[in-house]
């Protein structure tokens, strides 16, 4: 029991980097960790047969993290703007036209076959700017519904869009700099 | 009939909107027109393609990844 207590200790950073990064809080982050540690502890006998230890606290936690943002969905205001109206603009001219066209992926087997790349797509995703961060988070990552996700953030399904699509563009900008903008380099030297 | 033709930009925002919401029938016909005569939007399209299939392998790779 005690190695099991010491080992779902270990996973804790983890588990703190994730909350934090879906939550945006610390406090809120720290909870939902505390919650996540005391039912697996209290629940040892759950964990048999499970393969993963990681996979099943991961699994809590993501429950904890729902039920914290339902606690605190008053307090958290979906509202503040994270840039401007015109968060595209730089990547056209004023004629419409891309100012620096979009480079070709390649296979996306390349890519997804690759640890590395969900590592920089993970840096990317947690480094988005807080709104538009959690909401991505709490669609892509805990898999809530839409329109669970507008009641609790207090948004129209219309800010949701805005706030999706300008963290998936962001995405795609910063997996082209960090990864696939790296790859072309390096296959050209 | 100018609703159908869109610039680039127009068009890179539909395709990614159309992530999240389904796309008004006049928003699809314009986006598959448009891609018909573009050369980049058609990559950027792919782009947003790779992302669909990437994220839920990352959320795989995040939940269950040592």
């Amino acid at each position: 029991m005690i190695d099991f207590g010491q080992t779902v200790q270990t996973l804790r950073p983890q588990l703190l980097r994730y909350a934090r990064a879906q939550l945006r809080n610390d406090a809120w982050a720290d909870d939902a960790v505390s919650e996540t540690l005391l039912a697996a502890l209290a629940k040892p006998q759950a964990f048999a047969g499970q393969s993963q230890l990681k996979t099943w606290l991961v699994g809590i936690l993501k429950h904890k993290l729902i039920d914290q943002i339902r606690r605190n969905s008053r307090e958290v205001s979906a509202t503040t703007p994270d840039d401007d109206e015109d968060f595209d603009g730089p990547l056209f001219n004023a004629s419409g036209h891309w100012a620096t066209a979009p480079a070709e992926w390649g296979d996306p087997e390349a890519a997804c076959g690759q640890r590395e790349f969900f590592e920089v797509l993970e840096l990317c995703v947690e480094k988005l700017p807080g709104v538009q961060g959690r909401v991505f988070m709490m669609r892509e990552w805990l898999e809530m519904d839409s329109l669970e996700i507008c009641k609790e953030l207090s948004i129209t399904p219309t800010n949701l869009w805005v706030l999706l699509h300008r963290a998936r563009l962001r995405l795609q900008i910063c997996l082209q700099e960090r990864w696939f903008g790296k790859a072309a380099a390096k296959a050209t030297t | 009939m100018k609703t159908l033709f869109r610039s680039c930009r127009e068009v890179a925002a539909l395709v990614i909107g159309g992530e999240d919401r389904r796309l008004t029938w006049v928003e699809r016909l314009a986006v598959r027109m448009h891609m018909q005569i573009c050369v980049t939007c058609p990559r950027f399209g792919r782009q947003v393609v790779l992302m669909r299939e990437a994220l839920p392998r990352w959320r795989a790779y995040r939940d269950g990844g040592e």
